[in-house]
C-alpha cells in the first residue's frame, strides 16, 4: 500500500514538473517569436554587429545544444571531452580579448575628445632646431 | 492496479519530457536564427570594423572558419546521436588548430587597425 502511494506521488510530481517546465519553455519561445523578448543586442554592440560575439554565440549554442540533446537521449549527463572545453575556451577568450581591445580604444578616445578615432588623433609636435 | 499503471505511466512521462525538450531546442535554434535575419540590422557591419567600411579579410576568414567549424562539429554530433552515443563527440585537433589560427589572425588584424 505504501509502495503504491509513493508510485502515485512520483507520477503526479513528474507530470506536474514536466508540464510546468515545458509550459515556461513554450512561453519564452513564443515571446522570442513575437518580438517581446528582443534579440537586438545578442550580436550587436553600439549599433554594429560584433563578429567576436557572433562566433561566441555560435559555438556556445552548438556545444550546449549537443550536450543537452545527448544528455536527454541517454538519460544522464554525458562526459565533455577536453577538446570541447578547449574550443569553448578559444571562443570565449577571443571574445574577451576583442572586448579588451575595443575598451582600450574607447578609453584613448575619451582622453582625447577631439579625436573621433584613434587613427585620427593629432600627431605630436616636433621641435625644429634653428640652424 | 495503481502500481502497474504508475510503472507504465512514469516512463511515458519521461519520454514525453524528452521529446518536448528536443522539440523546444530545435524550435529555439530556428526562431533565434529567424529573428536575427528578420531584424534587418542584426548583421550590419559584421565584416567591417566601422559602418560603411569595406569587407576586411581577417574578419571574413574568421566568419568562414567559425561557421564551417560549427557545422562540422554539429554534423558529427548528429551522427553520434543517431548511433546512440553516450558521450559528446570529440573535436578534432586539426579543427582546434584551424580555429586558433583564425582567431589569432582576427585579433592581430584588430590590434593593427587600432595602432595604425
Amino acid at each position: 500500500m505504501e509502495t503504491q502511494t509513493w508510485h502515485g506521488l512520483a507520477m503526479i510530481i513528474g507530470v506536474g514538473i514536466t508540464v510546468v517546465i515545458l509550459g515556461l519553455a513554450a512561453v519564452v519561445l513564443w515571446k522570442i517569436f513575437d518580438g517581446t523578448i528582443k534579440l537586438d543586442d545578442l550580436i550587436s554592440e553600439d549599433g554594429k554587429a560584433s563578429l567576436s560575439r557572433f562566433q561566441f554565440l555560435i559555438f556556445t549554442f552548438v556545444v550546449a545544444g549537443v550536450f543537452l540533446l545527448l544528455s536527454i537521449e541517454s538519460g544522464t549527463f554525458v562526459d565533455l571531452p577536453n577538446n570541447v572545453l578547449v574550443l569553448l575556451g578559444l571562443s570565449s577568450g577571443s571574445y574577451v580579448i576583442s572586448k579588451g581591445i575595443a575598451e582600450n580604444a574607447s578609453r584613448n578616445r575619451d582622453r582625447d575628445p577631439e579625436a573621433t578615432d584613434p587613427r585620427d588623433a593629432p600627431r605630436p609636435r616636433t621641435r625644429r632646431t634653428r640652424s | 492496479m495503481v502500481v502497474a499503471f504508475a510503472d507504465v505511466a512514469l516512463p511515458e512521462v519521461a519520454r514525453f519530457a524528452r521529446v518536448g525538450l528536443e522539440i523546444w531546442l530545435f524550435g529555439l535554434a530556428l526562431i533565434v536564427g529567424w529573428r536575427l535575419l528578420v531584424e534587418g540590422d542584426a548583421f550590419r557591419g559584421l565584416l567591417a570594423s566601422r559602418i560603411g567600411a569595406g569587407i576586411e579579410p581577417d574578419r571574413l576568414q574568421l566568419l568562414v572558419a567559425s561557421v564551417s567549424g560549427a557545422i562540422v562539429y554539429a554534423a558529427s554530433a548528429v551522427q553520434a546521436v543517431q548511433q546512440g552515443a553516450s558521450r559528446m563527440p570529440d573535436v578534432p585537433d586539426a579543427l582546434i588548430t584551424v580555429l586558433a589560427t583564425s582567431q589569432a589572425i582576427y585579433l592581430a588584424g584588430k590590434i593593427s587597425r587600432r595602432h595604425s
